[in-house]
Protein backbone atom coordinates (compact mmCIF):
# COMPACT_ATOMS: atom_id res chain seq x y z
CA UNK A 1 0.00 0.00 0.00
CA UNK A 2 1.68 3.53 -0.93
CA UNK A 3 -0.62 5.50 1.34
CA UNK A 4 1.50 8.61 2.76
CA UNK A 5 -0.16 8.78 5.71
CA UNK A 6 0.47 5.84 7.72
CA UNK A 7 -1.24 7.22 11.14
CA UNK A 8 -4.26 6.79 9.52
CA UNK A 9 -3.64 3.37 7.29
CA UNK A 10 -2.83 1.76 10.57
CA UNK A 11 -6.51 2.34 11.31
CA UNK A 12 -8.10 0.84 9.09
CA UNK A 13 -8.83 -2.23 10.84
CA UNK A 14 -10.47 -0.74 13.70
CA UNK A 15 -12.48 1.41 11.43
CA UNK A 16 -14.24 -1.40 9.47
CA UNK A 17 -14.39 -2.71 12.86
CA UNK A 18 -16.34 0.32 14.04
CA UNK A 19 -13.92 0.53 17.28
CA UNK A 20 -12.96 4.14 16.48
CA UNK A 21 -14.03 7.24 18.43
CA UNK A 22 -16.48 9.42 16.39
CA UNK A 23 -13.75 11.80 15.66
CA UNK A 24 -11.28 9.23 14.50
CA UNK A 25 -13.87 7.68 12.35
CA UNK A 26 -14.60 11.02 10.80
CA UNK A 27 -11.13 11.35 10.10
CA UNK A 28 -10.69 8.07 8.62
CA UNK A 29 -13.96 8.62 6.59
CA UNK A 30 -12.45 11.77 5.09
CA UNK A 31 -9.37 10.27 4.36
CA UNK A 32 -11.11 7.53 2.11
CA UNK A 33 -12.84 9.82 -0.13
CA UNK A 34 -9.26 10.62 -1.42
CA UNK A 35 -6.93 7.94 -1.11
CA UNK A 36 -7.84 5.03 -3.31
CA UNK A 37 -5.01 2.79 -1.52
CA UNK A 38 -6.69 2.51 1.95
CA UNK A 39 -10.22 2.45 0.07
CA UNK A 40 -9.16 -1.05 -1.71
CA UNK A 41 -7.77 -2.21 1.70
CA UNK A 42 -10.60 -1.20 3.47
CA UNK A 43 -13.05 -2.59 0.72
CA UNK A 44 -10.50 -6.05 1.00
CA UNK A 45 -10.67 -5.80 5.05
CA UNK A 46 -14.73 -6.32 4.14
CA UNK A 47 -14.46 -8.64 1.82
CA UNK A 48 -12.21 -10.89 4.59
CA UNK A 49 -14.56 -10.27 7.44
CA UNK A 50 -17.73 -11.41 4.68
CA UNK A 51 -15.74 -14.75 4.03
CA UNK A 52 -14.55 -15.41 8.00
CA UNK A 53 -18.18 -15.00 9.05
CA UNK A 54 -19.30 -17.35 7.04
CA UNK A 55 -16.64 -19.85 7.72
CA UNK A 56 -17.93 -23.27 9.79
CA UNK A 57 -17.34 -22.56 13.62
CA UNK A 58 -14.41 -24.89 13.70
CA UNK A 59 -12.26 -26.51 10.69
CA UNK A 60 -9.22 -29.15 11.61
CA UNK A 61 -6.48 -29.36 9.89
CA UNK A 62 -5.71 -32.43 7.71
CA UNK A 63 -3.74 -34.66 9.69
CA UNK A 64 -0.69 -35.02 7.60
CA UNK A 65 -0.12 -31.07 8.10
CA UNK A 66 1.34 -31.33 11.92
CA UNK A 67 4.26 -34.09 10.47
CA UNK A 68 5.12 -31.11 8.00
CA UNK A 69 5.42 -28.33 11.13
CA UNK A 70 6.81 -30.95 12.90
CA UNK A 71 9.72 -31.24 10.25
CA UNK A 72 10.21 -27.88 10.13
CA UNK A 73 10.50 -27.20 13.76
CA UNK A 74 13.18 -29.64 13.87
CA UNK A 75 15.06 -28.36 11.36
CA UNK A 76 15.46 -24.60 12.77
CA UNK A 77 18.75 -23.62 14.20
CA UNK A 78 18.45 -22.07 17.93
CA UNK A 79 17.67 -17.92 17.66
CA UNK A 80 15.28 -18.38 14.88
CA UNK A 81 11.77 -18.01 15.44
CA UNK A 82 9.50 -21.28 14.97
CA UNK A 83 6.31 -22.15 14.13
CA UNK A 84 5.95 -18.78 12.16
CA UNK A 85 3.54 -19.66 9.05
CA UNK A 86 5.44 -18.75 5.91
CA UNK A 87 3.77 -15.10 4.71
CA UNK A 88 1.42 -15.13 1.80
CA UNK A 89 2.14 -15.11 -1.67
CA UNK A 90 0.93 -11.64 -3.24
CA UNK A 91 -2.45 -11.73 -4.86
CA UNK A 92 -1.66 -11.03 -9.23
CA UNK A 93 -3.03 -7.00 -8.56
CA UNK A 94 -0.11 -6.29 -6.31
CA UNK A 95 -2.33 -5.11 -3.32
CA UNK A 96 -1.11 -6.23 0.32
CA UNK A 97 -1.89 -9.90 0.96
CA UNK A 98 -4.84 -10.13 3.29
CA UNK A 99 -4.41 -9.71 6.93
CA UNK A 100 -4.51 -13.40 8.75
CA UNK A 101 -8.33 -14.00 8.91
CA UNK A 102 -10.31 -13.28 12.04
CA UNK A 103 -12.41 -16.05 12.96
CA UNK A 104 -14.17 -15.57 15.88
CA UNK A 105 -15.97 -19.14 15.90
CA UNK A 106 -12.67 -20.98 15.49
CA UNK A 107 -12.42 -23.79 18.01
CA UNK A 108 -9.17 -25.22 17.10
CA UNK A 109 -8.33 -28.94 18.32
CA UNK A 110 -6.70 -28.37 21.51
CA UNK A 111 -4.90 -32.00 21.34
CA UNK A 112 -2.14 -30.23 19.21
CA UNK A 113 -2.92 -26.93 18.18
CA UNK A 114 -2.68 -25.45 21.99
CA UNK A 115 0.58 -27.57 21.92
CA UNK A 116 2.07 -26.07 19.29
CA UNK A 117 1.12 -22.64 20.30
CA UNK A 118 2.52 -23.24 23.57
CA UNK A 119 5.48 -24.40 22.38
CA UNK A 120 6.11 -21.64 20.02
CA UNK A 121 5.57 -18.94 22.44
CA UNK A 122 7.48 -20.74 24.82
CA UNK A 123 10.21 -20.81 22.40
CA UNK A 124 9.56 -17.20 21.33
CA UNK A 125 10.56 -16.05 24.73
CA UNK A 126 13.31 -18.60 25.77
CA UNK A 127 14.91 -18.03 22.31
CA UNK A 128 14.95 -14.80 21.77
CA UNK A 129 15.98 -13.65 25.67
CA UNK A 130 19.23 -14.08 26.99
CA UNK A 131 19.54 -16.03 30.35
CA UNK A 132 21.09 -12.77 31.06
CA UNK A 133 17.85 -10.90 30.40
CA UNK A 134 19.80 -9.39 27.49
CA UNK A 135 20.74 -6.37 28.63
CA UNK A 136 24.18 -6.18 27.47
CA UNK A 137 25.52 -5.18 31.06
CA UNK A 138 28.27 -6.19 32.83
CA UNK A 139 27.27 -9.17 35.87
CA UNK A 140 26.53 -7.19 39.12
CA UNK A 141 29.41 -7.50 41.55
CA UNK A 142 28.01 -9.67 44.64
CA UNK A 143 28.74 -8.71 48.08
CA UNK A 144 30.94 -11.74 48.76
CA UNK A 145 33.44 -14.26 46.73
CA UNK A 146 31.03 -17.12 48.26
CA UNK A 147 27.84 -15.33 46.70
CA UNK A 148 29.44 -14.74 43.43
CA UNK A 149 30.24 -18.65 42.93
CA UNK A 150 26.57 -19.32 44.13
CA UNK A 151 25.21 -16.73 41.59
CA UNK A 152 27.50 -18.17 39.03
CA UNK A 153 26.42 -21.75 39.27
CA UNK A 154 22.60 -20.95 39.59
CA UNK A 155 23.04 -18.80 36.08
CA UNK A 156 24.49 -21.95 34.73
CA UNK A 157 21.68 -24.11 36.30
CA UNK A 158 19.18 -21.78 34.92
CA UNK A 159 20.78 -22.18 31.46
CA UNK A 160 21.12 -25.67 31.74
CA UNK A 161 17.09 -26.28 32.39
CA UNK A 162 16.47 -23.90 29.60
CA UNK A 163 18.41 -26.87 27.32
CA UNK A 164 16.29 -29.24 29.21
CA UNK A 165 12.96 -27.90 28.53
CA UNK A 166 13.70 -27.00 25.25
CA UNK A 167 14.75 -30.45 24.52
CA UNK A 168 12.20 -31.74 26.15
CA UNK A 169 8.93 -29.84 23.83
CA UNK A 170 11.15 -30.85 20.68
CA UNK A 171 11.04 -34.62 21.81
CA UNK A 172 7.56 -34.64 22.91
CA UNK A 173 5.69 -36.98 19.90
CA UNK A 174 4.21 -34.93 17.14
CA UNK A 175 0.76 -36.99 17.68
CA UNK A 176 0.85 -37.00 21.44
CA UNK A 177 -3.02 -36.77 22.52
CA UNK A 178 -2.39 -35.53 25.93
CA UNK A 179 -0.51 -32.01 26.47
CA UNK A 180 0.79 -32.47 29.73
CA UNK A 181 1.76 -29.56 30.99
CA UNK A 182 0.22 -25.66 30.06
CA UNK A 183 3.26 -24.67 27.97
CA UNK A 184 1.58 -20.85 27.67
CA UNK A 185 1.47 -20.65 31.89
CA UNK A 186 4.76 -21.57 32.04
CA UNK A 187 5.79 -19.48 29.49
CA UNK A 188 3.91 -16.35 31.38
CA UNK A 189 5.87 -17.51 34.16
CA UNK A 190 9.00 -17.54 32.39
CA UNK A 191 8.01 -14.10 31.35
CA UNK A 192 7.59 -12.95 34.96
CA UNK A 193 10.41 -14.33 36.42
CA UNK A 194 12.72 -12.71 33.65
CA UNK A 195 11.44 -9.12 34.26
CA UNK A 196 12.09 -9.35 38.23
CA UNK A 197 15.85 -10.92 37.33
CA UNK A 198 16.28 -7.77 34.78
CA UNK A 199 14.59 -5.45 37.25
CA UNK A 200 17.04 -7.17 40.02
CA UNK A 201 19.75 -6.42 38.25
CA UNK A 202 19.17 -3.42 37.20
CA UNK A 203 19.25 -2.29 40.82
CA UNK A 204 22.26 -4.31 41.42
CA UNK A 205 24.24 -2.16 38.52
CA UNK A 206 23.87 1.04 40.84
CA UNK A 207 24.17 -0.36 44.05
CA UNK A 208 26.90 -3.22 43.57
CA UNK A 209 27.30 -5.44 46.10
CA UNK A 210 24.18 -4.84 47.74
CA UNK A 211 23.42 -8.03 50.01
CA UNK A 212 19.57 -7.99 49.88
CA UNK A 213 19.71 -7.37 45.70
CA UNK A 214 21.88 -10.43 45.39
CA UNK A 215 20.05 -12.40 47.54
CA UNK A 216 16.85 -11.83 45.52
CA UNK A 217 18.46 -12.24 42.18
CA UNK A 218 19.58 -16.06 43.61
CA UNK A 219 16.19 -16.46 44.89
CA UNK A 220 15.32 -15.44 41.29
CA UNK A 221 17.52 -18.06 39.64
CA UNK A 222 16.45 -20.76 41.85
CA UNK A 223 12.63 -20.07 41.17
CA UNK A 224 13.46 -20.14 37.35
CA UNK A 225 14.97 -23.26 37.53
CA UNK A 226 12.50 -24.76 40.23
CA UNK A 227 9.92 -23.58 37.10
CA UNK A 228 12.10 -24.63 34.02
CA UNK A 229 12.75 -28.52 35.70
CA UNK A 230 9.17 -28.63 36.90
CA UNK A 231 7.82 -28.35 33.37
CA UNK A 232 10.66 -30.35 32.30
CA UNK A 233 9.28 -33.33 34.17
CA UNK A 234 5.64 -32.86 33.57
CA UNK A 235 5.97 -32.52 29.67
CA UNK A 236 7.64 -35.85 29.18
CA UNK A 237 5.29 -37.47 31.61
CA UNK A 238 3.33 -39.73 29.19
CA UNK A 239 -0.13 -39.80 30.77
CA UNK A 240 -1.47 -41.30 27.16
CA UNK B 1 -50.92 -26.01 4.32
CA UNK B 2 -51.23 -22.65 5.72
CA UNK B 3 -48.33 -20.80 6.78
CA UNK B 4 -49.03 -21.10 10.63
CA UNK B 5 -49.17 -25.05 9.97
CA UNK B 6 -45.91 -24.62 7.99
CA UNK B 7 -44.33 -23.16 10.82
CA UNK B 8 -45.33 -25.52 13.26
CA UNK B 9 -43.97 -28.53 11.42
CA UNK B 10 -41.04 -27.16 10.85
CA UNK B 11 -40.77 -25.94 14.08
CA UNK B 12 -41.39 -29.92 15.61
CA UNK B 13 -38.93 -30.75 13.20
CA UNK B 14 -35.97 -29.36 14.24
CA UNK B 15 -37.44 -29.71 17.78
CA UNK B 16 -37.07 -33.68 17.11
CA UNK B 17 -33.78 -33.03 14.99
CA UNK B 18 -32.48 -31.53 18.35
CA UNK B 19 -33.55 -34.37 20.35
CA UNK B 20 -32.57 -37.01 18.72
CA UNK B 21 -28.77 -35.18 18.85
CA UNK B 22 -29.08 -34.85 22.78
CA UNK B 23 -29.74 -38.21 22.98
CA UNK B 24 -27.20 -39.64 20.55
CA UNK B 25 -24.31 -36.91 22.48
CA UNK B 26 -25.85 -38.69 25.63
CA UNK B 27 -25.73 -41.90 24.12
CA UNK B 28 -21.47 -41.00 23.38
CA UNK B 29 -20.18 -41.33 27.63
CA UNK B 30 -20.26 -44.64 29.00
CA UNK B 31 -21.49 -45.04 33.01
CA UNK B 32 -19.05 -46.81 35.18
CA UNK B 33 -19.51 -48.46 38.21
CA UNK B 34 -16.67 -50.54 39.49
CA UNK B 35 -15.03 -51.59 42.89
CA UNK B 36 -11.96 -53.53 44.27
CA UNK B 37 -10.74 -54.27 47.61
CA UNK B 38 -7.88 -52.29 49.13
CA UNK B 39 -5.63 -51.75 52.50
CA UNK B 40 -7.64 -49.96 54.50
CA UNK B 41 -3.92 -47.38 55.09
CA UNK B 42 -2.63 -48.33 51.52
CA UNK B 43 -2.14 -45.96 48.43
CA UNK B 44 -4.42 -44.93 45.83
CA UNK B 45 -3.01 -43.60 42.66
CA UNK B 46 -5.51 -41.74 40.33
CA UNK B 47 -4.92 -40.69 36.70
CA UNK B 48 -7.25 -38.75 34.81
CA UNK B 49 -6.39 -36.24 32.16
CA UNK B 50 -9.80 -34.41 31.82
CA UNK B 51 -13.10 -33.52 33.25
CA UNK B 52 -13.38 -34.56 36.79
CA UNK B 53 -11.75 -36.62 40.26
CA UNK B 54 -14.09 -36.54 43.26
CA UNK B 55 -12.38 -38.36 46.01
CA UNK B 56 -14.32 -39.41 49.63
CA UNK B 57 -13.09 -41.32 52.32
CA UNK B 58 -15.22 -43.79 53.98
CA UNK B 59 -15.09 -46.95 56.09
CA UNK B 60 -15.25 -49.79 53.62
CA UNK B 61 -12.28 -51.51 52.93
CA UNK B 62 -12.43 -51.44 49.18
CA UNK B 63 -12.10 -48.93 46.58
CA UNK B 64 -15.13 -47.83 44.86
CA UNK B 65 -15.45 -46.00 41.05
CA UNK B 66 -18.57 -44.59 39.71
CA UNK B 67 -18.98 -41.95 37.32
CA UNK B 68 -19.08 -41.59 33.33
CA UNK B 69 -16.12 -42.06 31.02
CA UNK B 70 -16.13 -39.30 28.13
CA UNK B 71 -15.95 -39.72 24.38
CA UNK B 72 -12.68 -40.61 23.14
CA UNK B 73 -11.40 -42.83 26.22
CA UNK B 74 -10.48 -46.25 25.47
CA UNK B 75 -11.17 -47.86 29.08
CA UNK B 76 -10.87 -47.46 32.84
CA UNK B 77 -8.79 -50.00 34.41
CA UNK B 78 -8.63 -50.73 38.70
CA UNK B 79 -6.02 -52.91 39.62
CA UNK B 80 -4.21 -53.57 42.74
CA UNK B 81 0.11 -53.80 42.94
CA UNK B 82 0.29 -54.62 46.33
CA UNK B 83 -0.86 -52.41 48.92
CA UNK B 84 -1.44 -49.90 45.75
CA UNK B 85 -4.60 -49.44 44.26
CA UNK B 86 -4.63 -47.84 40.54
CA UNK B 87 -7.42 -45.94 38.68
CA UNK B 88 -6.54 -45.03 36.11
CA UNK B 89 -8.61 -43.85 32.76
CA UNK B 90 -6.78 -44.88 29.72
CA UNK B 91 -6.71 -42.81 26.33
CA UNK B 92 -5.90 -44.05 23.07
CA UNK B 93 -2.44 -43.50 22.21
CA UNK B 94 -2.97 -40.78 18.75
CA UNK B 95 -6.35 -39.51 19.57
CA UNK B 96 -6.92 -36.04 18.57
CA UNK B 97 -10.12 -35.08 20.56
CA UNK B 98 -10.78 -36.21 24.18
CA UNK B 99 -14.07 -35.30 26.64
CA UNK B 100 -13.37 -35.50 30.07
CA UNK B 101 -14.26 -38.29 31.97
CA UNK B 102 -16.00 -37.41 35.27
CA UNK B 103 -15.11 -39.79 38.06
CA UNK B 104 -16.50 -40.16 41.85
CA UNK B 105 -14.23 -42.84 43.70
CA UNK B 106 -14.39 -43.83 47.60
CA UNK B 107 -11.63 -45.05 49.17
CA UNK B 108 -10.80 -46.56 52.97
CA UNK B 109 -10.45 -43.21 55.14
CA UNK B 110 -6.57 -43.69 56.22
CA UNK B 111 -5.78 -44.36 52.58
CA UNK B 112 -2.81 -42.35 51.41
CA UNK B 113 -4.10 -40.29 48.06
CA UNK B 114 -1.61 -39.72 44.64
CA UNK B 115 -3.68 -37.74 41.92
CA UNK B 116 -2.36 -37.25 38.37
CA UNK B 117 -4.44 -34.56 36.69
CA UNK B 118 -4.00 -32.80 33.28
CA UNK B 119 -7.22 -30.51 33.31
CA UNK B 120 -9.57 -32.70 35.41
CA UNK B 121 -10.53 -30.90 38.91
CA UNK B 122 -9.80 -32.61 41.60
CA UNK B 123 -11.33 -32.60 45.13
CA UNK B 124 -10.33 -34.94 48.33
CA UNK B 125 -12.20 -34.89 51.28
CA UNK B 126 -12.25 -37.20 54.60
CA UNK B 127 -8.60 -38.60 54.29
CA UNK B 128 -6.78 -38.61 57.50
CA UNK B 129 -3.53 -40.09 54.89
CA UNK B 130 -1.27 -38.33 53.28
CA UNK B 131 -2.64 -36.62 50.13
CA UNK B 132 -0.29 -35.90 46.87
CA UNK B 133 -2.10 -33.88 44.15
CA UNK B 134 -0.83 -33.03 40.92
CA UNK B 135 -3.10 -31.03 37.93
CA UNK B 136 -1.81 -28.54 35.34
CA UNK B 137 -4.61 -26.29 35.10
CA UNK B 138 -7.37 -28.02 36.75
CA UNK B 139 -8.15 -26.46 39.92
CA UNK B 140 -7.51 -28.56 43.20
CA UNK B 141 -9.37 -28.53 46.24
CA UNK B 142 -8.71 -31.04 49.82
CA UNK B 143 -10.95 -30.71 53.19
CA UNK B 144 -10.92 -32.98 56.30
CA UNK B 145 -7.86 -33.78 58.24
CA UNK B 146 -5.56 -35.43 56.01
CA UNK B 147 -1.64 -36.06 57.56
CA UNK B 148 0.04 -34.04 55.39
CA UNK B 149 -0.74 -32.36 52.11
CA UNK B 150 1.01 -31.58 48.85
CA UNK B 151 -0.53 -30.04 46.00
CA UNK B 152 0.72 -28.49 42.47
CA UNK B 153 -0.51 -26.91 40.01
CA UNK B 154 0.64 -24.60 37.18
CA UNK B 155 -2.12 -22.50 36.18
CA UNK B 156 -5.22 -24.08 38.28
CA UNK B 157 -6.35 -22.88 41.58
CA UNK B 158 -5.41 -24.46 45.03
CA UNK B 159 -8.20 -24.59 48.08
CA UNK B 160 -7.24 -26.17 50.96
CA UNK B 161 -9.49 -26.31 54.04
CA UNK B 162 -7.92 -29.01 55.91
CA UNK B 163 -6.56 -29.15 59.54
CA UNK B 164 -3.30 -31.27 58.07
CA UNK B 165 -0.35 -30.09 59.75
CA UNK B 166 2.13 -30.01 57.07
CA UNK B 167 1.49 -28.04 53.60
CA UNK B 168 2.86 -27.58 50.84
CA UNK B 169 1.17 -25.60 47.78
CA UNK B 170 2.70 -24.59 44.70
CA UNK B 171 1.42 -23.05 41.68
CA UNK B 172 2.78 -20.71 38.60
CA UNK B 173 0.13 -18.50 38.36
CA UNK B 174 -3.36 -20.05 40.31
CA UNK B 175 -4.07 -18.56 43.56
CA UNK B 176 -3.74 -20.54 47.00
CA UNK B 177 -6.31 -20.54 49.52
CA UNK B 178 -5.42 -22.37 52.44
CA UNK B 179 -7.83 -22.63 55.74
CA UNK B 180 -7.14 -24.33 59.24
CA UNK B 181 -3.95 -25.39 58.45
CA UNK B 182 -0.87 -25.72 61.48
CA UNK B 183 2.14 -26.34 61.80
CA UNK B 184 4.63 -26.54 58.83
CA UNK B 185 3.62 -24.62 55.61
CA UNK B 186 5.06 -24.34 52.59
CA UNK B 187 4.11 -22.28 49.63
CA UNK B 188 5.29 -20.86 46.25
CA UNK B 189 3.94 -19.04 43.74
CA UNK B 190 5.31 -16.78 40.35
CA UNK B 191 2.01 -15.02 40.18
CA UNK B 192 -1.14 -16.55 41.78
CA UNK B 193 -1.94 -14.80 44.83
CA UNK B 194 -1.94 -16.61 48.48
CA UNK B 195 -5.03 -16.12 51.37
CA UNK B 196 -3.47 -18.23 54.16
CA UNK B 197 -5.52 -18.30 57.44
CA UNK B 198 -4.42 -20.72 60.05
CA UNK B 199 -6.27 -22.35 62.49
CA UNK B 200 -3.68 -23.11 65.34
CA UNK B 201 -0.05 -21.28 65.59
CA UNK B 202 1.99 -21.56 62.67
CA UNK B 203 5.28 -23.20 63.50
CA UNK B 204 7.25 -22.79 60.17
CA UNK B 205 5.83 -20.94 57.23
CA UNK B 206 7.87 -20.22 54.07
CA UNK B 207 6.17 -18.06 51.23
CA UNK B 208 8.28 -17.32 48.01
CA UNK B 209 6.50 -15.56 45.31
CA UNK B 210 7.26 -13.10 41.99
CA UNK B 211 4.47 -11.07 41.65
CA UNK B 212 2.06 -12.72 43.51
CA UNK B 213 0.77 -11.44 47.06
CA UNK B 214 0.68 -12.85 50.38
CA UNK B 215 -2.42 -11.88 53.03
CA UNK B 216 -1.50 -14.36 56.09
CA UNK B 217 -3.20 -14.22 59.13
CA UNK B 218 -2.56 -16.07 62.46
CA UNK B 219 -0.44 -16.91 65.40
CA UNK B 220 2.82 -17.69 66.13
CA UNK B 221 4.11 -20.29 68.42
CA UNK B 222 6.67 -19.39 70.81
CA UNK B 223 9.91 -20.72 68.26
CA UNK B 224 8.08 -19.82 65.21
CA UNK B 225 10.32 -19.21 61.47
CA UNK B 226 8.70 -17.01 59.21
CA UNK B 227 9.96 -16.59 55.93
CA UNK B 228 8.43 -14.43 53.40
CA UNK B 229 10.18 -13.04 49.97
CA UNK B 230 8.25 -11.63 47.39
CA UNK B 231 9.72 -9.06 44.37
CA UNK B 232 6.47 -7.10 43.45
CA UNK B 233 3.72 -8.87 45.03
CA UNK B 234 2.54 -7.16 48.46
CA UNK B 235 2.86 -9.20 51.70
CA UNK B 236 0.32 -8.86 54.77
CA UNK B 237 0.65 -10.56 58.20
CA UNK B 238 -1.56 -9.96 60.60
CA UNK B 239 -0.77 -11.64 63.98
CA UNK B 240 -2.75 -12.19 66.45
CA UNK B 241 -2.55 -13.97 69.98
CA UNK B 242 0.06 -10.99 71.35
CA UNK B 243 2.98 -12.30 68.79
CA UNK B 244 6.46 -12.33 70.25
CA UNK B 245 9.53 -12.35 67.91
CA UNK B 246 12.20 -10.95 66.43
CA UNK B 247 11.09 -9.32 63.16
CA UNK B 248 13.00 -8.50 60.38
CA UNK B 249 11.75 -6.97 57.18
CA UNK B 250 13.63 -5.55 54.39
CA UNK B 251 12.71 -3.84 50.92
CA UNK B 252 14.59 -2.52 47.86
CA UNK B 253 11.94 0.13 47.24
CA UNK B 254 8.38 -0.97 48.81
CA UNK B 255 7.09 0.45 51.46
CA UNK B 256 6.72 -0.58 55.27
CA UNK B 257 3.53 -0.45 57.58
CA UNK B 258 4.62 -2.09 60.96
CA UNK B 259 1.26 -1.73 63.62
CA UNK B 260 3.08 -2.65 66.42
CA UNK B 261 4.77 0.30 66.90
CA UNK B 262 8.29 0.37 65.04
CA UNK B 263 8.46 2.94 61.37
CA UNK B 264 10.49 1.22 58.67
CA UNK B 265 13.81 3.35 58.51
CA UNK B 266 15.52 4.10 54.88
CA UNK B 267 18.59 2.16 54.29
CA UNK B 268 20.38 4.47 52.31
CA UNK B 269 20.27 8.89 51.77
CA UNK B 270 19.85 8.24 47.84
CA UNK B 271 18.64 5.02 47.82
CA UNK B 272 14.66 4.13 48.25
CA UNK B 273 15.27 0.99 50.38
CA UNK B 274 13.84 0.70 54.06
CA UNK B 275 14.16 -1.90 56.52
CA UNK B 276 13.11 -2.41 59.99
CA UNK B 277 14.09 -4.80 62.70
CA UNK B 278 12.11 -4.75 66.14
CA UNK B 279 11.93 -7.23 68.98
CA UNK B 280 8.45 -8.25 70.84
CA UNK B 281 7.81 -9.52 73.98
CA UNK B 282 10.61 -11.55 74.49
CA UNK B 283 11.59 -12.71 70.83
CA UNK B 284 11.32 -16.36 70.44
CA UNK B 285 9.96 -16.70 66.88
CA UNK B 286 11.91 -15.29 64.10
CA UNK B 287 9.77 -13.30 61.37
CA UNK B 288 12.15 -12.54 58.09
CA UNK B 289 10.29 -10.65 54.88
CA UNK B 290 12.09 -9.43 52.09
CA UNK B 291 10.55 -7.90 49.22
CA UNK B 292 11.87 -5.69 46.25
CA UNK B 293 9.22 -3.54 45.81
CA UNK B 294 6.21 -5.03 47.23
CA UNK B 295 5.07 -3.20 50.04
CA UNK B 296 4.76 -5.23 53.62
CA UNK B 297 2.01 -5.07 55.88
CA UNK B 298 2.72 -5.79 59.55
CA UNK B 299 -1.09 -5.80 61.10
CA UNK B 300 -2.65 -6.63 64.60
CA UNK B 301 -5.31 -9.21 64.94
Amino acid sequence: MSCQNENLAARLDDWVDGLLAPAHAAAVARHLEQCADCRREAEALRALLREAAALPPAREPARDLWDGIAARLREEEPGEQPGRAAPHPPPPDGNLPPRAARRPGARPGWAWSGWLAAAACLALVLLTRAPNGGTGHAAPRPAEPLLAATLRDLESGSRQAQAEYLAALRGVEADAAVPTTDGLAIASGLQTIDAALAQTRAALESEPGNPLLTRLLASGYAERIDLLRRATLQTTRDLA
Amino acid sequence: MTRTTSRLTALIVVALVVVTAGAASGQDGKAIERSLAAASDGTVTIKNVAGSISVEGWSEAKVSVTGMLGEGTERLDLTNEGRRTIVEVVLPRHARHVEGSDLVIRVPRGSRIEIEAVSATVEVGDVTGALDLHAISGDISARGAAREVTAQTVSGMIEIAATTAKLTAESVSGDITVEGVRGDIEVSTVSGDVALKTSGAIDRLRFNSVSGELDCSGALSPKATLKAESHSGDITLTLGGKPEGDFSITTFSGEIENAFGPRGKRTSRYAPGRELEFTLGDGGARVEVTTFSGDVFLLER
